[in-house]
């Protein structure tokens, strides 16, 4: 069942020597509980992709639809919402926040709504996570690995049906990059949560359902892994 | 190095806004730092320039009869730069006139200090050439050139040419003139009989004279109590010069201290300002500092490059806050003279003298010396913070600033925004206190100002002696001798019109008049040591009357009482109203009344008890009681009781205590007249009976205006004071929510992406101004109270809690809607900085 569409997805820079395209006519359709990759050189516009699809940014032309719903042209408190229910965002660096602990952190979005954690998920995210002893910790005490996982979770803590993640495990060892992949993999089974995660990382994009490899701000490449 | 050059350069061209900030900072601190100074320096300076006007530039002079022995130990003296001598020759008589003229001879350099009251001509060089005062020189018709001659008291003739004329305060019955004769110093060396004395340092003074007195052979102790040690006290004390042991009236020791006090609340001010935004400012460097760590600098380059950029961005502001304060301080000195001369335009004898504008390189150079000083201590901290740089914690991506604080809150889902505002506004107390600290003290600086200016308010309006009130006229005759009756007659349209004349002096009640015995006993016990304790005397004080005797008839028909009545010469009526409370302003007071009306016969005594000098006292008949403080209707001191007697009687009675020889020398006439009588008319009326130099006029009009003008002086420097505070203070607090808002953008944009919505953000962000704005209340609050302590204390007629309901407190309150104002504005302008559109590249 397809949950994610984009429609001729185009965005366009104004830089020193005129406009500069970044994404053109992108059309992509995403199936619910599709594990994806997405690879590409750098700045062939991979994060721009991302960042239009998770709502932060507006396409110069195109629609995005979640769900058969057109989410490009909400207005800013229906994007915060889509943001803060449908879709988990994680990054390569600070995603956190300085002055909450860890656990704060990761309850962050379900705090916004005044929420409970679902407690099997939160027990397994904890778990897999392994930093039940750093709770109370705040995330300058935390190492790059660890701060990561700390976001993942908060990503998959209120079950978003979209994960995005763009290079979330960069400048990991391989150890933490399993943890994390591993944390992924869970909640994308258990949930049938759809992910997307960006990455240079051959093994980690291996291990997807699908690669999509973007050059020059179009997709060249669009194939199933399974 | 070139890399650093380059890298400040280019770190300066990108960051200008935030630059200004503090650029606009550091001008406002030089500016006040310049005005400061400035006005300071001028106010200092036109002092000395007054003093030495009015009493020469020397240091002291030592009465002591020459000898070559004595001359060769000043000759000698290594501290000593200067020498003049001189010799009081006597009185001679003018040579068919009535004058009387008090020679006084004087070597070059002792002529020289003439030279601040030449007003015409020049100094005497030769031997006989002399300077009178202009006023005698009018009197008998002479010119420069002329001769004056006088016949000593052997009855040899002197001519003295007259080579100068000198301004002199002398009155026309004054009939010693003096008069001043060069002599060559070689004469004087030998038949002086006094030397004054420049030292090399001027504040050797105190220290060297009592060593002179000795070497000299002369007791120092002794002439000091005599009153004969010729300390220039108001040229030493207008240059900071003061001893311990010898009190003068005019003394200057406060002024350093105000100074000091003045530069290290400013400088403390602009410290802690520019501390706050320098700091936040590095600190967005850190990572990068911690980059170029990494690749290889060394941290005393870190150092050095900080101060580099940190000279760069200072010395603009530097030179144009000198330049803008220099201008500043020009048009203040304008708008004060304006006031200044005008407060001054009634006092006829005294020379209307402006504030000159004074600018030295001397003053430039100290304001130039603290501003950097000013910077380099601002920037002690941030810098020496750098120096403990760990390439490792720089460059870490989550940085809390107060490492012991590991302290976690609660964060509930039903109070999201306001737990999470309160944890923000928690972790960063820090952060938030130094931001806040800029604007607190601008408002303690406010509230000072603001106190002061409601102290001066209600003393102004409660605790000024309105002397023209009743009377509408005033006219000072400076002579012993009466006003013509034929005068007052004619102003007051033959005793038509109201008027009163009165000379006036204080005694004490002495402490021989038994106590116990003269006080009302009802009042005694609670009021009499409430007394001695505000008149620092241990008796009661008793202004003794004496009144034109149309008028003291007048009065006394009241009581039944007719001038033969005081036939004896002692007799009097007092008027027996003392307030309850002295220390309350003049228009509260409350009166009762403190001596027995039994009692028939006080003692009185020209000084207190505790005055050294005894005197003898004499008995003063008291004939009846008034209970009418007012009953003059001319306010009188509010320490003393009045005792009323005929004029005659006083004159005597004065003329009988030797203590007492020129004090009563002033007399005072009240007059109502019409009110389009014109000044112009009394004084030349005045004049056809009495000389001029005599004389000084008031009017209520001009006293009034007077009263404003000064007000309006003092007003408008508090405006002045203000309005530069208020200035300073909003852009602090500009500053400061900007370092605030640029700490928080990334959190602000993160929340975002997790999905906070806007509305929520702003209740976020409001929240937290609102909770710092609480903050900033309260400690304006206990600010204010310090302030209302400072104001009370500076006019002690008034509690705290006057000075507080007078405050001007609107204007507090203008102050901190604007600052409130400033705060939410700018702390929101970061919603739109943190559109997502904008920043989802910064992650
Ligand atoms: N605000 C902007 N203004 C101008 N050009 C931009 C802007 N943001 C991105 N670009 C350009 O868009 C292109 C795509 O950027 P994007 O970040 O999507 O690349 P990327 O594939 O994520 O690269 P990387 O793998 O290095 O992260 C780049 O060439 C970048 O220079
Ligand atoms: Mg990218």
């Amino acid at each position: 069942m397809e949950i994610l569409r984009t429609v001729n997805l185009t965005k366009n820079y104004k830089d020193g020597n005129g406009i500069k395209t970044v994404l053109h006519d992108i059309n992509i359709s995403i199936n619910r509980g599709e594990f994806i990759g997405i690879l590409g050189p750098s700045g062939s516009g991979k994060s721009t992709l991302l960042n239009l699809i998770g709502g932060l940014d507006k396409p110069s032309k195109g629609e995005v639809y979640m769900e058969n719903e057109r989410t490009d042209n909400l207005n800013q408190s229906k994007l915060a919402i889509y943001r803060r229910r449908r879709i988990g965002i994680v990054y390569q660096f600070y995603n956190l926040m300085s002055n909450l602990t860890v656990e704060q952190n990761i309850l962050l979005p379900l705090l916004m709504d005044d929420k409970e954690p679902d407690i099997e998920l939160y027990g397994k995210i904890m778990d897999i996570i392994d930093l039940k002893e750093r709770l109370n910790s705040f995330p300058e005490e935390l190492s790059g690995g660890e701060q990561q996982r700390v976001a993942i979770a908060r990503a998959l803590i209120n079950k978003p049906s979209i994960v995005l993640l763009d290079e979330p495990t960069g400048n990991l060892d391989r150890e933490n990059r399993n943890k994390i992949f591993e944390l992924l993999k869970y909640s994308n089974v258990a949930f049938n949560q759809t992910m997307l995660i960006v990455s240079h990382d051959e093994e980690i994009v291996n291990k997807t359902d699908r690669m999509i490899q973007i050059e020059d701000g179009s997709i060249i490449r669009d194939v199933s892994l399974r | 190095m070139k890399l650093y050059d380059i890298y400040t350069k280019n770190s300066l061209n990108r960051e200008n806004k935030r630059l200004k900030t503090l650029q606009i900072t550091i001008f406002l601190a030089v500016i006040a730092f310049s005005l400061f100074i400035l006005l300071f320096g001028t106010i200092v300076r036109n002092s000395q320039e007054r003093s030495e006007k009015r009493a020469g530039d020397f240091h002291t002079t030592i009465l002591v009869d020459l000898d070559s022995e004595k001359v060769d130990i000043l000759e000698s003296n290594v501290n000593i730069k200067k020498l003049g001598y001189l010799r009081k020759n006597g009185i001679e008589k003018g040579f068919n006139n009535k004058f009387s003229f008090n020679i006084c001879l004087g070597d070059k350099n002792y002529i020289n200090t003439m030279n601040v009251v030449l007003s015409e001509g020049e100094l005497p060089s030769k031997e006989k050439e002399i300077l009178i005062p202009k006023m005698t020189a009018k009197d008998l018709n002479l010119k420069i050139g002329d001769y004056l001659n006088t016949t000593d008291k052997n009855s040899t003739r002197h001519d003295y040419k007259i080579t100068g004329l000198i301004d002199d305060n002398t009155r026309s019955w004054e009939k010693e003139i003096p008069i001043y004769v060069y002599t060559a110093s070689n004469t004087l060396k030998n038949n002086g009989d006094g030397v004054m004395i420049w030292y090399k340092n001027i504040r050797d003074t105190y220290k060297e004279t009592p060593k002179l007195y000795k070497i000299l052979g002369l007791d120092y102790e002794k002439a000091l109590n005599k009153g004969d040690v010729g300390y220039n006290f108001p040229y030493l004390s207008s240059h900071f010069v003061n001893s311990d042991d010898i009190s003068v009236g005019m003394s200057s020791e406060r002024y350093p201290k105000i100074f000091m006090i003045g530069l290290i609340l400013i400088g403390g001010f602009f410290v802690i300002i520019i501390k706050n935004i320098f700091s936040v400012w590095e600190k967005s460097h850190i990572r990068e500092y911690g980059l170029f760590l990494s690749v290889g600098a060394k941290k005393i380059d870190i150092v050095k490059l900080t101060i580099k950029r940190l000279i760069k961005i200072a010395i603009k502001p530097i030179l144009l806050g000198i330049t803008a304060g220099m201008v500043l301080d020009f048009f203040i000195i304008k708008i004060l003279n304006k006031y200044y001369v005008l407060s001054q335009m009634n006092m006829s004898f005294e020379n209307i003298e402006d504030l000159k504008f004074i600018i030295s390189p001397l003053l430039i150079l100290l304001i130039l010396v603290i501003s950097i000083l000013i910077l380099l201590i601002a920037s002690l901290s941030p810098v020496f913070k750098l120096s403990n740089l760990n390439p490792v914690d720089s460059m870490k991506l989550y940085r809390s600033d107060n490492k012991t604080s590991r302290k976690a809150y609660k964060l509930r889902g039903n109070n999201f925004v306001g737990d999470l505002s309160k944890i923000n506004v928690k972790k960063d107390k820090k952060k938030t206190l130094i931001s806040i600290l800029a604007i607190s003290i601008s408002l303690l600086l406010l509230g000072v100002v603001l106190a002061l200016s409601s102290g001066l308010d209600l003393e102004l309006k409660y605790n000024t002696p309105d002397e023209l009130s009743y009377y509408n006229y005033k006219i000072s005759y400076l002579n012993p001798q009466g006003i013509p009756k034929n005068l007052i007659s004619e102003l007051t349209n033959n005793f038509e019109e109201e008027y009163i004349s009165y000379r006036k002096h204080e005694f004490y009640i002495e402490l021989s008049n038994d106590y116990e015995e003269i006080l009302d006993q009802n009042y005694l016990r609670e009021l009499y040591p409430k007394y001695v304790e505000n008149s620092k005397y241990e008796e009661l004080g008793i202004d003794l009357i004496g009144i034109e005797s149309n008028k003291f008839e007048e009065i006394i028909e009241k009581f039944d009482l007719k001038l033969e009545d005081f036939s004896k010469g002692n007799e009097c009526i007092v008027v027996n109203t003392i307030p309850i409370d002295s220390t309350e302003p003049y228009s509260k007071l409350k009166y009762t009344n403190a001596i027995d009306e039994n009692i028939k016969e006080l003692r009185l005594n020209v000084n207190a008890s505790s005055f050294e000098e005894k005197s003898q006292g004499f008995d003063l008949a008291v004939l009846g009681y008034s209970r009418d403080p007012n009953i003059l209707k001319v306010l009188q001191s509010r320490n003393s009781l009045i005792a009323i007697m005929p004029m005659n009687n006083f004159i005597s009675t004065l003329n009988k205590l030797d203590t007492a020889a020129d004090v009563f020398n002033e007399e005072t006439l009240y007059l109502k007249l019409s009110e389009d009588t014109r000044l112009e008319e009394i004084k030349n009326k005045t004049k056809e009976y009495l000389n001029i130099r005599d004389l000084e006029f008031f009017n209520r009009e001009n006293l009034y205006a007077f009263e404003s003008n000064s007000n309006k002086l003092l007003y408008s420097l508090i405006f002045i004071v203000t309005g530069f505070i208020a200035i300073v203070g909003i852009s602090s607090s500009y500053s400061a929510t900007n370092s605030m808002r640029e700490s928080r953008k990334q959190e602000f944009v993160l929340l975002q992406i997790i999905g906070i919505d806007k509305k929520t953000l702003k209740k976020l962000i409001t929240r937290e101004v609102n909770y710092n704005m609480i903050f900033i209340v309260i400690i304006s609050i206990v600010f204010l109270l310090i302030s209302s302590y400072i104001g009370s204390t500076a006019y002690d007629s008034f509690k705290i809690f006057d000075i507080l309901l007078n405050m001007k407190i609107y204007i507090w309150l203008l102050y901190l809607l604007l600052i409130y104002i400033i705060f939410r504005r700018n702390y929101l302008k970061s919603l739109k900085d943190i559109e997502l559109t904008i920043n989802s590249r910064i992650m």
